[in-house]
């Protein structure tokens, strides 16, 4: 009670992950929309930054309302999908002007990463004819359950050309299923791109800083009076620490507490970075800290 | 067998066969998600009771006229990644093969030669089984990425160099007898 007054109470806004952390597949955490709702009479900020590149955030804006989530709109959402389009339109773009004599992009990933890099004003590999003089400018590797050696083969012929860019929405392994299996995630399909190719991705997502760049850019947070909430050490942690966010680990997700405190006692200045300030058993907990 | 469905999460339902002990990566031109997913869920199942087992690393199998395309050290590298483990590669630099050739053929390493045009594999592979060792530049190595190495003062690259070089097996012939 007290101590989460003293950890809440001087927040202008909260980031929240969203897998594991709000919600379990389509079950929503017990508890997770009424901190929404009572963090939003409280009047702080409630943002929303995931590693998940399969959907839009027009598709996330209604998830967020299918699983009992009010008023939690797309502007608020920050998907790896999202801020991959946003940073090919900005090093293919410049930020701005229509999409011709920019190049294509190389999808490798479902509709909806594929849909937010169009609405980004950027044109895709295979769609439509090639204007002439219009080269694959960019691969970017996001989930892609559709992944074959073919796709493979066919990005690493586009990354002969050293001035294609080779893109990732976020590095996570693999990611957790409900039944306590795990389904390969973007990371692993970038390690082979990687290795093909020879080259390194730009990566995106989480635990770099890209995301919190576009939520600043957009509303102006001020780190110092910011919370990270997220499940996953090695991702939410870490990026709260990148960003000089003040974190709070959630154990209804990916992490146990038993690997943050393996972190704490290890001698690597590196592993530091991984321990959280705060635990929660789950987000419902943090209502108690927020005024009535 | 046939997907149970079109997503991931269809596919983790289907059954495991129960006596699988091993997931061996090759090159797989068929390589897919799917088959990723699969591997995946026998090493969970498994732990270290099931083993992770790669042909070998090799990044790219190149083709006439400097295309490629990926080789398996690509697909091992992806099953790697999404089990978060390291796998037993078996192929060059690994001395297990020269270990099944000495074990079916009489080799003496001191009056074997490998001959081979990669450094990483062959070379290595070679020199680590005190073999002679020849390259030959008809393949993916250039003369100054030996130098490079050699120039190096690092052990570890030393021993990708190496004894003689040719720039082409033909070159062989003039010291073999008619």
């Amino acid at each position: 009670g007290a101590g989460l007054r003293e950890v809440l109470g001087p927040a202008q806004g909260l980031l929240f992950d969203c897998d594991g952390v709000l919600w379990a597949g389509e079950r929503a955490v017990p508890g997770a929309p009424e901190l929404l709702e009572r963090l939003r009479r409280s009047g702080k900020a409630a943002l929303f930054v995931s590693n998940n590149s399969r959907r839009s955030v027009a598709e996330l804006e209604r998830r967020f309302s299918r699983l009992g989530f009010r008023g939690v709109r797309a502007e608020h959402v920050f998907s790896s999908a999202l801020c991959s389009a946003l940073f090919l339109r900005q090093r293919l773009l410049g930020g701005g002007g229509n999409g011709s004599g920019a190049g294509r992009v190389f999808v490798l990933g479902g509709e909806g990463l594929r849909g937010e890099v169009r609405d980004a004003g950027l044109r895709l590999a295979g769609e439509g004819e090639p204007a002439p003089g219009e080269p694959v400018r960019a691969v970017l590797v996001g989930y892609d359950d559709q992944f074959t050696f073919a796709k493979l083969a066919q990005a690493c012929g586009y990354l002969r050309d050293p001035q294609c860019l080779l893109v990732a929405t976020d590095p996570d392994p693999w990611h957790p299923l409900s039944d306590g299996q795990r389904t390969p995630g973007t990371g692993s399909l970038t390690a082979a791109v990687e290795t093909a190719s020879g080259r390194k991705a730009l990566v995106v997502g989480k635990p770099n800083t890209y995301m919190f760049d576009c939520i600043v850019e957009r509303f102006g947070v001020d780190p110092s009076r910011t919370l990270m909430v997220g499940d996953r050490l090695e991702t939410d942690i870490l990026f709260g620490k990148n960003c000089g966010l003040a974190t709070i680990l959630t154990l209804t997700g990916v992490s146990r507490l038993e690997e943050a405190q393996a972190y704490m006692a290890s001698d690597s200045a590196a592993a530091k970075d991984l321990v959280p300030n705060y635990y929660v058993d789950s987000i419902a907990d943090l209502i108690p800290g927020l005024d009535e | 067998a046939a997907l149970p469905g079109p997503a991931p999460a269809d596919w983790v339902q289907a059954p495991l066969e129960p006596a699988v002990r091993a997931v061996l990566v090759g090159f797989d031109e068929h390589f897919s998600y799917a088959k990723l997913c699969q591997a995946l869920r026998y090493l969970l199942r498994g732990g270290s009771e099931c083993l992770l087992v790669g042909t070998n690393r090799d990044h790219r199998l190149p083709l006439e006229g400097g295309a490629g395309i990926p080789g398996t050290g690509c697909l091992v590298k992806a099953v790697e990644t999404a089990a978060q483990r390291e796998a037993f590669i078996v192929g060059k630099p690994n001395r297990f093969m020269f270990d099944c050739v000495a074990q079916e053929f009489p080799v003496d390493p001191a009056r074997t030669i490998m001959v081979g045009d990669r450094l990483d594999t062959d070379i290595l592979m070679g020199n680590s089984c005190g073999l002679t060792t020849l390259l030959t530049l008809t393949g993916v190595t250039a003369l100054d990425e030996v130098r490079g190495h050699q120039d190096s003062g690092c052990p570890t690259r030393h021993s990708l160099v190496p004894d003689y070089y040719v720039d082409s097996i033909a070159d062989l012939l003039p010291a073999l007898g008619q």
